[in-house]
């Protein structure tokens, strides 16, 4: 009797509300975004005025724990103002501020590490940072540069850090070896430890992920390589000075003179404590630390040397780096606030500060010259290794593309491919991922 | 009662002792590593024993990093979450089973569609409706998604298929509403179903991470996995002592629960027929 | 009065007393009353439904049809319309193929080992010893109730090449193996995590399921002479034929959506032995290939439908 049989109507209603709905909610998801400020953001001024209104921060990892005595010293020259944090677990920061963009319910202010910040520029969600907010120059560049697109900056700087070689002092002089400088002396260095007794000599990254291909990004640059071109048009991956770079660290895995399989998530420190590992090659500051954690206090000044990565056979330095940098999402409500508390952060002072609470480096290198940060050998071998810093591609694909790199050298490493076609097959995949523009 | 050879039982206790440390093995060494300081771990990974029992871990997460506050947020969660289960479930699961209607054999299989539906799919569209009901923050955002479990109303509709048919029937000849013959006649059979339903509600939105993360604008509405997850993060690595601690602390609610009601749970599995 | 139920009729015969006039009807119409209180009842569920599956599913499916990327997040509207392109694009690429290989033997080794252990457990603890019972059933169900991440961290870290694992192994001077970074350990490593995780619910079911099975059953066999196994094989088995299947396809489902314990243990590695399509959309989804991602997912769905149905009707008990 009916066209359609009373079950098939109710589904076929449900349908309808289902489609109604979504069209609804996606017209509501496009008009957020209109409302809500342009993308990329236009030139906005700052003044010297106090910051005042409420400033909602996300912070990722464990630097909020101790960012409130920071608030603190900005609200004595801003009353007005009143901040409030929110502690983000690192590895879901990503995935929130997915959600959040994409629902317009963003903070005011975030700080994004180096290695994220070309994807979170990517989905146009931040503002540029106002002209005149901050001058460039007072940046370490290579830090500066990394959240930089089309020649708009989009985050300033707030701290730095650069990766050294840290040695085993009474290893090396039992071997009779020398600090390596370049790729040369590395190896003599490590075949000498490795006569000596020590099982593996060097510690190189072993987790076959993007942070391998940065370590692979550090040495082809000493050798004059990279990965992109410099305008960001095309991938350079499988360029000559590449592979030999690739040929040279998995030489020393394949000598015997690495570990293929570590040292991976906790080995770290007890492969160096116990004398498996003679050196980190590529090591952060952080390291220091950690080795005075678990072995007492003094171990460190005791038993480590500290020197700057090794450069080149060309002698071209090439350090890996990392930081981070405050950002701000296009659709904060008070961005005045947010950049304010941003160029407060970047002063030299409060540079100095932070590093006394939490120990990061400063970004700014004025803030290098303060007394506080004097006769300290980590921060000297840091503030060495920043100045030859590499940035990662800028492109939204690196993590992508950087994890298609660490599992081909992991293919050389253990699958017995060579470095040409290994760096080969990176390349075809990365131009099929592409640039993400 | 069949009798049991001593052979066979000593066999049986042998296989189950040896299973049952592969079961807890983990959990000795959580348990044993939730006293020790983070210099042991970088130390010597491989320790099983802390060097000294010390409960700093403990105290930190909760003096420090308010870990009581996030609890007591899981727990407002997780109860809302058994007794709309529980309350919702049953309807859900007893109308499915008992009544007659139109369109029934469309919202079953729904049912089921629900329970395989992968979820990384879904957390941003599920958030944006959340903001667009302005609840974003909250902890009813974080109880909705979870307030009626398809798996729930899978599980008191088998249950109630074991119910027989006679005594509603019978109840409605007698002139009882629909209503009446719901909560009179069926609702007090169902104990070990609803202490399945509740057990496994519980268990759900006890773990919940992803969502209550993405919901959340601020850490007054953390849960204890997220906040767990935030409290142990130190530079560049985690605070592997306070995540063990974290993680006893997080354990002991649900397994409470479990040791209370496992006979009910296994009743309750048991009377859905499994058919 | 003569009232015949049978699972799909309720015929009332002539000639008794009845309240209202009822004809015959199928199962599914019942009085006004019962249809108005079916949908009340079923009304807070079905909107649950809507709002955070229905609508999300909905939206999810629609940007697996477009090119949707990171860029656009801002502005979904503004997407391309790409069809079945995307899909196609998916089966072809070898990221996503291997990945469904991979799970494909999660599922393979996880499902029996899981249901096998579940079902001994549940042997051994309904009659097979006296005393202890609570205390193992609680033991083999604690795995369970732990929350992911933190059983992950642990299960990482006890399995690092220096951890407690290996230590233990190194006392006992057994060679310590590479279980995160070699292929072969770090899937024995997933496979065994999954398995850990698992076998308590199995056991569970299993042990509901044996409840149903008489006592007498045994007692008669006993007296006939048949023998433990026998008993196993002959009567225990068959009889526990619905809770099989249930299992079956519960665990199935829940290992071809294998995701945390790959991705908090190995992250997919070594050379993706380990990535499973759940976590291969995830990845793709932080990199911003959202409509790739949403195919994926997509896919992934309609072959744990089609996994589950299959099952069902190859195991349904026949009545």
């Amino acid at each position: 009797m009916y066209p359609l049989s009373p079950s098939r109507r109710r589904a076929t209603m449900l349908g309808i509300a289902l489609l109604t709905s979504s069209a609804l909610l996606l017209t509501g998801c496009g008009r957020a975004a209109d409302d809500g400020g342009s993308a990329g953001g236009d030139a906005m001024t700052v003044d010297d005025k106090p910051a005042t209104g409420t400033i909602e921060i996300w912070t990722q990892g464990a630097d909020g724990a101790e960012l409130p005595q920071m608030f603190e010293e900005f609200q004595k020259d801003n009353p007005d103002v009143e901040i409030n944090m929110t502690q983000v677990p690192e590895a879901e920061f990503a995935s929130k501020m997915t959600a959040a963009i994409t629902a317009g319910t963003v903070p005011d202010l975030i700080y994004a590490f180096t290695e994220t910040q070309a994807s979170l520029i990517a989905t146009g969600g931040f503002d540029a940072v106002p002209e005149k907010l901050v001058d460039p120059d007072d940046f370490f560049e290579v830090i500066w540069d990394n959240s930089v697109y089309d020649d708009v900056a989009y985050g300033v700087p707030w701290y730095a850090y650069a990766n050294m070689q840290i040695i085993r002092t009474d290893l090396a002089e039992k071997a009779g070896a020398e600090v390596p400088t370049d790729w040369d002396s590395l190896r003599t260095f490590a075949e000498k430890l490795k006569d000596a007794g020590t099982e593996y000599p060097l510690a190189l990254d072993s987790s076959y992920d993007a942070y391998t291909a940065r370590q692979l990004l550090a040495f082809s640059v000493q050798n004059g390589g990279g990965f992109i071109s410099d305008d960001l048009s095309t991938w350079t991956i499988n360029s000559e000075e590449n592979v030999e770079a690739l040929e040279f660290l998995s030489g020393l895995k394949a000598d015997g003179l690495a570990s293929s399989d570590g040292p991976a998530f906790l080995d770290t420190v007890p492969w160096t404590s116990s004398g498996k590992n003679a050196e980190i090659v590529d090591g952060g500051p952080w390291f220091i630390s950690w080795f005075d954690d678990a072995n007492g206090a003094g171990w460190s000044d005791e038993h480590l040397t500290l020197a700057p990565m090794p450069t080149g056979p060309d002698g071209d330095a090439a350090t890996t780096v990392g930081g981070g940098s405050w950002m701000v999402p296009s659709d904060s409500e008070n961005k005045d606030g947010a950049w304010k508390f941003a160029r407060f952060m970047s002063e030299p002072s409060s540079q100095v500060k932070w590093f006394e609470i939490f120990k990061n480096m400063p970004a700014v290198k004025a803030a290098w010259e303060d007394p506080a940060l004097a006769d300290n050998r980590v921060l000297e071998t840091v503030e060495k290794g920043l100045e030859s810093g590499v940035n990662l591609p800028k492109v939204s694909t690196w993590t992508q593309v950087g994890t298609v790199i660490g599992e081909q050298m992991e293919k050389v490493v253990r699958g017995g491919v060579s470095a040409q076609d290994a760096l080969d097959a990176a390349q075809a995949q990365a131009e099929s991922i592409g640039m993400g523009n | 009662m069949k009798t049991l050879s001593p052979t066979r039982q000593a066999f049986n206790y042998t296989a189950l002792a040896v299973i049952t440390v592969f079961m807890l093995l983990p959990f000795v060494w959580v348990f044993f590593g939730s006293f020790k300081t983070q210099g042991e771990f970088l130390a010597n990974p491989g320790a099983w024993f802390p060097e000294t029992f010390q409960i700093d871990n403990y105290i930190q997460l909760f003096r420090d990093r308010g870990f009581g506050d996030y609890m007591m947020n899981s727990f407002i969660v997780s109860s809302v979450a058994i007794a709309g289960n529980v309350v919702f479930s049953a309807m859900a699961g007893y109308a499915l089973a008992k009544l007659r209607f139109r369109g029934k054999n469309v919202v079953f299989p729904l049912v089921i569609a629900s329970m395989i539906v992968p979820y990384v799919a879904l957390f941003v569209p599920q958030f944006v409706i959340v903001v667009q009901m302005g609840l974003v923050d909250s902890l009813i955002a974080i109880i909705l998604p979870v307030l009626t479990l398809p798996l729930c109303v899978f599980i008191m509709r088998q249950f109630a298929h074991g119910v027989p048919y006679e005594l509603m029937e019978a109840a409605r000849l007698d002139g009882a509403g629909e209503a009446r013959i719901f909560f009179r006649v069926f609702l007090p059979l169902t104990g070990p179903g609803l202490a399945t339903v509740a057990i496994l509600s519980f268990l759900t939105s006890w773990n919940n991470f992803l969502w209550p993360l993405v919901v959340a604008q601020s850490q007054d509405t953390y849960t204890a996995p997220v906040g767990l997850s935030v409290a142990s993060q130190a530079s560049n690595s985690i605070s592997f002592g306070l995540l063990l601690a974290g993680a006893m602390v997080v354990l002991l609610p649900i397994l409470i629960l479990f040791l209370f009601l496992q006979k009910y749970f296994i009743q309750g599995v048991a009377a859905t027929g499994l058919k | 009065m003569t009232t015949t139920t049978s699972a799909t009729r309720t015929v009332v015969t002539p000639g008794a007393p009845a309240r209202r006039p009822r004809g015959v009807r199928k199962a599914h119409e019942g009085s006004r009353a019962e249809a108005t209180t079916a949908w009340l009842f079923l009304a807070p569920f079905l909107l649950i439904f809507l709002l955070f599956t229905g609508i999300p599913a909905v939206l999810a499916i629609g940007a697996s049809l477009t090119d949707m990327s990171a860029r656009d997040i801002r502005d979904p509207l503004n997407v391309n319309f790409t069809g079945f392109d995307g899909f196609a694009a998916i089966i072809g690429n070898p990221g996503f193929q291997s990945a469904f290989l991979n799970t494909v033997l999660f599922v393979v080794l996880c499902v029996p080992i899981s249901m096998g252990l579940g079902l001994a457990l549940a042997l051994m603890l309904n009659n097979g010893i006296r005393r202890l019972k609570t205390f193992f059933r609680a033991a083999a169900y604690i795995p369970v109730i732990t929350n992911i991440v933190a059983a992950a961290v642990i299960w990482q870290y006890a399995f690092s090449i220096t951890g407690p694992v290996n230590s233990v192994l190194g006392s006992l001077g057994l060679p310590e193996p590479n279980w995160l970074g070699e292929s072969g350990w770090a899937i024995t490593t997933v496979v065994a995590m999954g398995v850990w995780r698992t076998t308590g619910t199995c056991m569970i079911l299993f042990l509901a399921g044996l409840q149903a099975v008489p006592e007498e059953i045994y007692e008669a066999a006993a007296t006939d002479g048949a023998g433990p196994w026998r008993r196993l094989w002959s009567i225990t088995l068959p009889l526990l034929r619905p809770t099989t299947l249930l299992v079956t396809v519960l665990q199935t489902v829940s290992f071809l959506n294998i995701f945390e314990e790959p991705y908090l243990l190995t992250k997919g590695g070594p050379l993706g032995s380990t990535k499973s399509i759940a976590l291969w959309v995830y990845e793709q989804f932080g990199f911003g290939n959202v409509s790739a991602s949403m195919a994926g997912s997509v896919l992934l769905l309609v072959l744990v439908g089609v996994v589950a149905i299959v099952q069902f009707r190859i195991l349904r008990p026949k009545h």
